[in-house]
């Protein structure tokens, strides 16, 4: 970690461009850019143009809270190709209380110890640095520290 | 539309093979498969073939290797279901009267180690998320949770199958595994092992179809009827369903078999054989489940209990699937069929089901670009 994004400056850059709102520090929670369908009201991250269940356009945009429940999780002990990820990692999926299902990986915790049913909030993780010596940062859950 | 029956059916034999080309593997494959049917290359119309890894045209340059006769060569891309997408392709236009003979082969060369499955950038590969095996973990660990199965019983598939692949001499493993080391192999996405994950493979495949009423100017000495398909490509399932990809959505497979099943006039009472795609073990429980060979949550079980052994009620995958066949993700699908054709036809030899009585076989081949199933009847 490069000491401009340990004290919070705007060195943190999104792994994709649009996917949650950029905080100014790291693990801080993650509120994630959705989409609603204002047609059938099915929610989406993330968003789309047409719905994928009523095929509407017309879409709005959603920012959703970082709280969630774990609907089901594995660990990865094989380092797939292309990723920046030491296995072993555990991916998740986690039901957003007031989104859709989102899937991503889990921080600050001993991937032994998730289970179903598990509290979770997203936060801004650190993903890898850039050459430039930039942090590049992805939504990520962690065991939610709020009862 | 009409009848159409497949004729023949061949292999080349599923393994590595670095010193092949995919102009051998296919020659050998179509030479088998129209030997097998006594159809002369002269005679095929058109031919569809399944391939994703190869480069543009990939498919003439190996059909041609048959003859140039000049008839139409469509390459087929539908990942991992790619040759049974060319099936129902072929098998349309031959029903439909525009073609009454046509070829349908599927070749690939892959790689050691894990597909790429989503685009190098992509979040999803960065952070690790694009994993196959990973989506099947997924679906397995609530799979255990809500039913009470346990890591053993998805094991028992991958014994189940090695077990069938030494009976078969195209299997690219013949050998049988313990239920010891598929437990004790090296973990890869928690509860799914190295053995339980279907290799990478170098392989071809092909069959020859034909309208029934030309059926008989050739010698073929039997056949089997092309009886439902059923083609989708993983509808939304409202309501924080829609994580799952087209491959392991088991809603997917309920809602596509039963337009098989009703094309077909058969049901999965019906069902003498079948073929699932069992990328990783847990596919066929899952699957057998989605087909309704068995209720929901009791497909786990009924591996367990050896229902879907080749002496069992439901066989599955009788030449050992994808996990003991081998996977070469553009052959699989026509070496389904090849499998089906020998259970109906009664030329299985020692994996023979039903003893040479089968009349009904069901398929299903899966891929991240979709879902086929196919219904046979002899």
């Amino acid at each position: 970690m490069t000491n401009a994004s340990a004290a919070g400056t705007t060195t943190l850059k999104p792994l994709r461009p649009g996917m949650f709102v950029l905080p100014d520090r790291l693990d801080a929670p993650a509120r994630l850019l959705g989409g609603r369908c204002r047609a059938c009201g099915e929610m989406f991250f993330p968003k789309r143009a047409y719905c994928a269940g009523c095929t509407s356009g017309d879409q709005e945009d959603v920012q959703f809270g970082d709280a969630g429940v774990i609907e089901t999780f594995t660990v990865v002990y094989q380092q797939p190709p292309g990723s920046a990820m030491v296995p072993p990692y555990a991916i998740v999926r986690v039901k957003l209380d007031d989104g859709p299902n989102v899937q991503t990986v889990a921080a600050n915790c001993d991937p032994a110890k998730i289970r179903i049913g598990d509290r979770v909030e997203l936060i801004v993780h650190k993903v890898m640095d850039d050459a430039a010596g930039n942090t590049i940062v992805s939504f990520m859950a962690q065991p939610a520290k709020r009862a | 539309m009409r009848e159409v029956v497949v004729l023949g059916a061949g292999l080349h034999r599923f393994g590595r093979f670095p010193d092949k080309s995919l102009q051998d593997l296919g020659r050998e494959a179509i030479s088998n498969a129209l030997s097998d049917s006594g159809v002369p290359f002269k005679d095929i119309e058109v031919a569809y073939v399944g391939r994703v890894l190869a480069g543009m045209g990939a498919g003439l340059s190996v059909v041609s290797e048959m003859g140039q006769t000049g008839i139409p060569v469509i390459n087929i891309e539908m990942a991992c279901g790619s040759s049974t997408s060319a099936f129902r392709e072929a098998y349309l236009q031959v029903a439909h009267g525009v073609y009454d003979t046509a070829l349908v082969v599927g070749f690939e060369k892959m790689q050691r180690g894990m597909l790429q499955i989503s685009e190098q950038a992509s979040y999803q590969t960065v952070m690790g998320l694009a994993v196959m095996p990973a989506s099947y973990a997924l679906q397995t660990q609530r799979y255990m949770a809500d039913y009470g199965a346990t890591p053993e019983m998805f094991a028992q598939v991958s014994v189940k199958s090695h077990r069938n692949g030494a009976m078969n001499p195209n299997a690219q493993y013949q050998k049988e595994v313990t239920l010891e080391e598929v437990m004790a192999a090296r973990m890869i996405a928690d509860p799914i092992t190295l053995l339980e994950c279907s290799p990478t493979t170098d392989g071809a495949s092909a069959v020859v179809i034909c309208a029934a009423e030309k059926a008989a100017k050739y010698s073929a000495r039997r056949s089997m009827t092309v009886a439902g398909w059923a083609t989708g490509s993983g509808k939304h399932e409202p309501k924080g369903g829609g994580d799952g990809d087209a491959e392991t959505n088991t809603g997917e497979v309920e809602r596509l078999v039963k337009i098989a099943y009703e094309r077909a006039g058969v049901g999965p009472k019906d069902v003498d054989v079948t073929q699932v795609h069992d990328a990783f073990a847990p596919g066929e429980v899952f699957t057998i489940e989605g087909l309704g060979l068995v209720g929901k949550g009791e497909g786990a079980r009924a591996v367990w209990d050896g229902r879907t052994e080749i002496t069992g009620d439901i066989p599955v995958n009788t030449d050992g699937g994808l996990l003991s066949r081998g996977h070469p993700i553009g052959a699989t699908g026509a070496a389904m069929v090849t499998e089906i054709f020998r259970q109906l036809t009664g030329e299985a030899g020692p994996r023979q089901v039903k003893g040479g009585k089968a009349k009904v076989g069901l398929l299903h081949n899966a891929g991240i670009g979709g879902v086929n199933i196919l219904v046979f009847t002899n």
